[in-house]
């Protein structure tokens, strides 16, 4: 009877949707007329009550603005070379940028205005769309990790002026832009990092942190091959040896000024925030300081990380790791779960190691589950006393 | 009227005119799907533009035929949307001042009547199993098509039928005596 029920229901949910009234199909299946009312009355509140939902006007029309201006700037990139290199594609960045923001904005006093925009007001939405934009063509892993250290100092500063305005709201919410930030910057300078190692160790490189793979669009009926698994990694780990190199004196020649300019340089942007926190911590209200304790700590915790993730900290891609979940996906239930289809590969470096079956299986109602923006203090001193194989896990299972 | 695939067709070899009119279809459904989703205005706002800046990097690979370009967008938000909550998984409760702007009068009672209701979907919502969520969010609030929402998720049609009346059932209840 239920089976028969939700067939019921959705051939009528479906009968909706395409302007069919209730009332025709209650006539059609009057002997489950009463509970079929009352289901299709509740899926048709829940899309009422989310029609109301709609986008600020202002976040609109400005994010519309910046959509295509990206069109723009996308399109100019494809004129300027039609199969470019990322070193091109860098150098192609500056005027480009430029042109995007002159397309976006109408005027250079608007573009000047958002970008001293404050969170609480009106031009700061514009002001974060223009860093996505930014972002989101920062082809190389090390403009990534430049402009994601130069926002989290902006966010720093942001977090202090709202703080000493006792906005605790948005001190909130830009302490969680602060946090993308580091933790982009973070995973920026690892996949340098890891580029670096694997020329010196001489193994090719993984397709998905290459920002120009191109993943299937949507998942095909067939399962997806399964990730490798840690015990799967003979063949890598015997051209180490073939190559006659000691691993872990190659992960100390791999350690190059590059890298550590780039954490050298994120960890003195983290010590500046700290302080800048602080110093706003002093003077503002007492119901913003938790929230700018939150960020302070947040700070704290990924200086610490940085400093555990010295070369030889690292989590090594040529070792067996069981603890790391990057690499040991659980058999999923699902034949169709193999994949995640879509281009993320692009831009967002988290694809990496992320499983599908975690995909499938994340609530949003779950406080419990770990955040890399929100280390405790406990996670900190965890953090300080662990050891090397411990660090270089949960590194990895983060990411 | 220029039929959707077309628009497609045109965006996919470039057009840019073609691609801002998907745009503009679309933003509306994909910042209502990712707000019910993540539930907090600001997170909806970066979420919906990082939706549709991936899309415009991605345009080229989409290949006609295979998927409803509906289901390959909301696609792209449903694993922005994962994302985003594996990596700030957090308590998601809502109150009013969460609640985005809502349609239809200016009137402030009304505003707050209209943004208590979406507050109590919000509620309800969270009171249901992920996969509940995830299948009521593509069906009642994207207003997609069960085949699509299968395959945005990667089930069966008969397993996503029965979160949709698994879930319809809960809500039933939580949202008893609102409907």
């Amino acid at each position: 009877m239920s089976r028969q029920l939700q067939d019921i229901f959705e051939e009528c949910v479906e009968r909706l949707r395409q302007g069919d009234s209730i009332e025709n199909c209650l006539n059609s299946y009057p002997e489950v007329a009463a509970d079929l009312e009352v289901l299709l009355r509740t899926s048709l509140n829940v899309n009422w009550r989310a029609s109301m939902v709609q986008p600020r006007p202002e976040f609109k029309a400005r994010a519309r603005a910046q959509f295509i201006g990206a069109q723009q700037y996308a399109a100019q990139l494809k004129e300027v070379r039609p199969r470019p290199t990322i070193f091109s594609l860098q150098r192609a960045w500056v005027p480009a940028l430029a042109v995007v923001l002159l397309l976006i904005f109408s005027s250079v006093g608007t573009a000047a205005a958002a970008s001293n925009a404050m969170p609480d007001e009106p031009l700061y939405p514009a002001k974060i769309a223009t860093e996505q934009v930014q972002l989101a063509f920062a082809l190389s892993n090390e403009a990534k990790a430049e402009l994601n250290v130069k926002l989290a100092e902006t966010r720093s500063q942001e977090i202090a002026t709202m703080a000493t305005q006792g906005k605790t709201e948005q001190v909130v919410a830009t302490t969680e832009r602060l946090s993308q930030n580091l933790n982009a910057a973070e995973i920026a300078i690892q996949n340098i990092e890891r580029t670096e190692i694997r020329q010196t160790l001489s193994v090719p490189q993984e397709s998905t942190i290459t920002p120009s793979a191109q993943p299937e669009p949507i998942m095909p009926p067939a399962p997806a091959p399964a990730p490798p698994r840690p015990d799967n990694s003979e063949k890598p780990q015997d051209t180490t040896r073939a190559a006659g190199k000691e691993p872990g004196l190659s992960w100390e020649k791999a350690s190059t000024d590059k890298v550590e300019r780039l954490r050298q340089s994120l960890n003195a942007i983290i010590s500046k925030n700290v302080v800048i926190l602080e110093n706003a911590k002093n003077v503002a209200p007492d119901q913003t300081k938790q929230a700018i304790q939150e960020a302070i700590d947040i700070s704290n915790s990924k200086q610490i990380e940085l400093q555990n993730q010295r070369p030889e900290m690292q989590p090594k891609p040529l070792e067996n790791n069981g603890n790391s979940k990057g690499f040991t996906p659980e058999p999923t239930g699902n034949k169709d779960e193999g994949q995640r289809p879509l281009p993320q590969s692009t831009g967002n470096e988290n694809e990496e190691t992320q499983t599908p079956e975690k995909s499938e299986s994340i609530t949003t109602t779950d406080p419990n589950k770990t955040s890399t923006t929100r280390d405790t203090s406990e996670n900190i001193d965890k953090s300080l006393t662990s050891t090397t194989d411990n660090t270089s896990s949960t590194d990895t299972t983060k990411r | 009227m220029v039929n959707e695939e077309h628009i497609v067709q045109q965006a996919v070899n470039g057009n840019q005119w073609a691609f801002t009119q998907l745009y503009d279809i679309y933003f509306d459904r994909i910042y209502r799907y990712i707000y019910v989703r993540v539930k907090k205005q600001a997170e909806a706002e970066d979420l919906t533009q990082e939706v549709f800046i991936k899309a415009l990097k991605a345009i080229g690979s989409y290949k006609i035929g295979k998927t409803p370009f509906s289901a390959w967008l909301f696609r792209i938000a449903h694993n922005q949307v994962i994302d985003h909550v594996r990596k700030y998984a957090r308590n998601l409760e809502t109150s009013l001042d969460d609640a985005p702007p809502t349609v239809g009068s200016e009137d402030p009672v009304t505003i707050t009547e209209q943004r208590f209701e979406v507050a109590e979907l919000n509620a309800a919502m969270m009171e249901l199993p992920a996969a509940q969520q995830e299948v009521i969010s593509l069906r009642f609030v994207a207003d997609l098509p069960i085949a699509e929402v299968a395959k945005i998720l990667g089930k069966s049609e008969g397993t996503v039928k029965a979160l949709q009346f698994n879930g319809t059932v809960s809500l039933r209840k939580l949202l008893a005596g609102r409907i």
